[in-house]
């Protein structure tokens, strides 16, 4: 099986789990190319995401066919805006049940309910990462066209720059204005008065920070330390911004009526709905994490555990119990709070917790093909040396280090140098020919490979490698 | 006539003592001098440093500790009494003087965030970068209290065990005075490092551009693989670009840097095109002819204007 890593990021087990799902079924409804299977591997503060190769091709392959006509586009636009209000309206409905009276059946029914909805998501997360490629060169495109006939082909950067500038705003951006007013009002309203604005605020985005379940929302508390550390004149700063804000409406109306192109105008508005939608979906899925997250407490209470765990419970272990009452160990659940590998492989997704386990599962499924290797990156310092693998996980500050055995880590930091100052060669998965591990190497001496991008995968501590770094090359040798 | 000479402003390096203000606000006076974009600000200089320092009592204890670096190398006692020091200075307080005038120039600079650097008077020798070794603090919000507290951070981070290891190593002075640079955080939407000179001596007719989106502390820090642009020095010909793995970008939040993954098609796409590219390499010679050797700059784009964020000699060329 070809691998292929997607995207990194902090990711909890119920998050992924229910995106599989919506990967494999949801996306086989849509462009009938489903992900059957997936990867999640243990990578700094989050995960690294692999599919297959093949499966991601014939997404890509099925989004780009069909958005060869616009109206597709626009209809994915259309979608997403159904599938957001959708979500948020089932979420609501649960929030405002009393959960605590519920038996099982109606807590499973409301839990399933949820899920049938949450099943359409993932294509537009997905569906969005080929889209706005397609998007972007459909517009460029087109510009260069218009362009061309109107011999204004010197101005091609800028009027790109401007057409692809987000003109609206997002909740985010909402809650800084909001926050701004509420502040200029608070010099002409009382204390308790300003307090019940307060909450209201805090009610409206509450859900801002929480990109996944068991994120602490933020607190009326939050947003009046955010409003103290406002400018003392909001007014101004407030007017500058929503000054800032149509000036980039009339500059980018302006540009699209100085070309009369309808064409182009279609494709900048949908750019734009598009640049919108790409956060307004991650936050409608905040604010469904935020009113769903009491009710799965609710479920977690009864199966006894406290709610922080609710997030490393998957999707099919949460049916499992409201079905049949099976549940799972405190012991479980620790250990993945820990650390944690996922697969999801023939319809049933895997959590696998235990270091040994991780590495077994890792090792089988993506390190196949890299088992007699010879990792390629950028050689710094030349030189050719032999030495043993130290591995350095980053913030790693202490140094007991051989002379001469050669460090391994994703990228170095200033926290290492006395490390490296003993190191016989330096080997990193990422870094470019002027980060600093690059620097240090040049300013030491050391031979040093960059950018292997699995140096810190592959090897283990104490194997016997060679750093050529004339070559760019770490080779494995046998003892 | 007395002149205040605890803020100085980020101009006339002709004027300023280097003393006063570091290496680092040093080189960057001098360009804004010759006019290159530098993001606007002011600098708190060793001055102010020092009268901290006594202010909290910590000027007799520093140079007890750095005799006994100087007599007996960084022993474990002496290591964790400078961890001592650096957390008093970090939650050290402010003569009112200082918070004032501090106070002052963050009013007239008017940025609603900030990125406060160390500048020592030692750093950017020829062959000892000290890279990374001090502490910066990027996107403060601009409140009093916030920017005065990341100054004490910036300062105390001159007491931690490896850039005293590092300095020791270069045999350079274990402790030193350092100053600290306030200016207005650029929130950039594609940064990067530019070597005016490719450190491998084969290649030095070329010059060296590493990007990416965001800020520029992924390259820096070589927490993913930028994109890489070889230009020839004498045409400004792209020589060679290599996408590199942009799997995260660093951001400027309202109350730091956020850390996020980039977005598929953007990791799939060149972060800077043939424009930008031409403007970087003229500002890249135009950097190295006024400072008179290649140069390591550091560099950031918002709204379609590059500004300088750094500029330090290239220490040494491989091969040499």
């Amino acid at each position: 099986m070809n691998w292929k890593k997607t995207v990194t990021r902090p990711l909890s087990p119920l998050k992924a789990s229910s995106l599989f799902e919506g990967l494999e079924v949801g996306i086989d409804r849509y462009v009938g190319v489903p992900f059957r299977s997936h990867l999640l591997e243990p990578a700094g503060t989050g995960h690294a995401w692999y599919v297959l190769e093949e499966e991601w091709s014939a997404f890509v392959a099925a989004i780009r066919d069909r958005a060869q006509d616009l109206s597709y586009i626009e209809d994915v636009a259309e979608e997403a805006e159904r599938v957001c209000k959708a979500l948020l309206d089932v979420a609501r409905r649960i929030s405002q049940t009393n959960h605590k009276r519920l038996s099982l059946a109606s807590l499973l029914d409301a839990f399933q309910e949820y899920r049938a909805v949450l099943v359409s998501y993932p294509f537009i997360a997905w569906g969005f990462l080929v889209i706005d490629e397609l998007l972007s060169k459909a517009l460029l495109a087109r510009l260069n066209s218009v362009l061309t006939q109107l011999n204004r082909t010197s101005e091609a950067d800028k009027i790109a720059a401007i057409l692809t500038t987000k003109t609206g705003t997002i909740a985010a951006e909402e809650e800084e204005l909001d926050l701004l007013r509420l502040k200029s009002l608070a010099k002409q309203v009382d204390g308790p008065e300003l307090s019940s604005l307060l909450e209201q605020h805090a009610e409206k985005y509450a859900w801002l920070p929480m990109y996944d379940h068991n994120i602490r929302p933020w607190s009326k508390e939050h947003f009046q330390e955010s409003m103290n550390r406002l400018p003392s004149n909001p007014e101004e700063v407030l007017q500058a911004k929503l000054r800032e804000q149509a000036e980039r409406k009339e500059t980018l109306s302006q540009t699209l009526s100085s070309l009369r192109d309808p064409e182009l105008e279609r494709l900048s508005h949908l750019m734009q709905r598009f640049i919108l939608l790409r956060t307004y979906r991650t936050d409608v899925l905040r604010e469904v994490y935020y009113l769903i997250d009491p009710f799965l407490s609710e479920i977690v209470r009864r199966m006894g555990h406290g709610n922080e765990r609710i997030s490393y419970l998957t999707c099919d272990e949460f049916i499992e119990y409201l079905e049949s009452g099976s549940r799972l160990s405190s012991e479980v659940l620790e250990c993945r709070m820990e650390k944690y590998a996922m697969l999801r492989v023939d319809g049933r997704t895997q959590v696998v917790c235990r270091e040994r386990d991780i590495h077994t599962l890792l090792e089988k499924h993506l390190r196949l093909e890299a088992t007699s290797e010879e990792l390629k990156g950028d050689g710094i310092f030349p030189g050719v040396v032999k030495g043993r693998v130290r591995i350095l996980r980053t913030g790693h500050t202490e140094s007991v280090l051989e002379p001469g055995e050669i460090i391994v880590a994703e990228m170095t930091t200033p926290e290492m140098h006395e490390a490296l100052s003993r190191a016989g060669a330096i080997v990193t998965d990422e870094g470019g020919i002027t980060c600093h591990a690059a620097i240090v190497s040049r300013e030491m001496g050391i031979p040093c490979v960059i950018a292997t991008e699995i140096a810190t995968k592959v090897l283990k501590d104490g194997d016997l490698v060679e750093v050529d770094s004339n070559a760019g090359v770490v080779r494995r040798i046998s003892e | 006539m007395l002149q205040c000479m605890d803020v100085l402003p980020l101009s006339g390096a002709a004027e300023a003592r280097a003393d006063l203000v570091g290496g680092k606000a040093h080189s960057l006076m001098i360009l804004v001098d010759a006019g290159f974009s530098v993001p606007p600000g002011f600098i708190v200089s060793t001055e102010a440093f020092r009268a901290f320092l006594e202010y909290n009592g910590l000027d007799e204890e520093l140079r007890s500790v750095e005799a006994t670096l100087l007599s007996l190398g960084l022993s474990e006692s002496v290591a964790t009494k400078c961890d001592q020091l650096r957390k008093r200075a970090t939650l050290g307080a402010w003569p009112r003087y200082l918070v004032g005038s501090i106070g002052n120039r963050l009013d007239n600079l008017g940025a609603p965030s900030l990125a406060v650097r160390s500048s020592a008077v030692l750093e950017d020798r020829r062959d000892a970068s000290s890279a990374g070794m001090l502490d910066t603090a990027l996107s403060v919000p601009a409140n009093l209290e916030r920017v005065l507290e990341a100054i004490s951070r910036c300062w105390a981070s001159l007491l931690n065990r490896r850039g005293i290891a590092y300095r020791m190593n270069m045999s350079l002075e274990p402790v030193c005075d350092v100053a600290a640079v306030v200016q207005r955080m650029i929130p950039a939407e594609v940064s990067g490092t530019l070597f005016t000179k490719h450190p491998d001596r084969l290649r030095s007719e070329t010059m060296v551009i590493e990007a990416t989106y965001g800020l520029g502390e992924t390259v820096v820090r070589g927490l993913i693989t930028p994109d890489r642009f070889l230009i020839a020095r004498e045409s400004g010909g792209v020589l060679e670009t290599r996408l590199g793995r942009k799997h995260l970008q660093i951001r400027a939040g309202p109350e730091g840097p956020i850390e996020e993954p980039l977005p598929c098609g953007r990791q799939e796409r060149l972060c800077l095109g043939h424009e930008t590219l031409a403007q970087l390499w003229d500002l890249g010679l135009r950097v190295e002819r006024l400072f008179g050797s290649p140069q390591d700059i550091e560099w950031s784009i918002d709204q379609r204007r590059i500004w300088v964020l750094q500029s330090r000699p290239l220490t040494c060329f491989a091969g040499g």
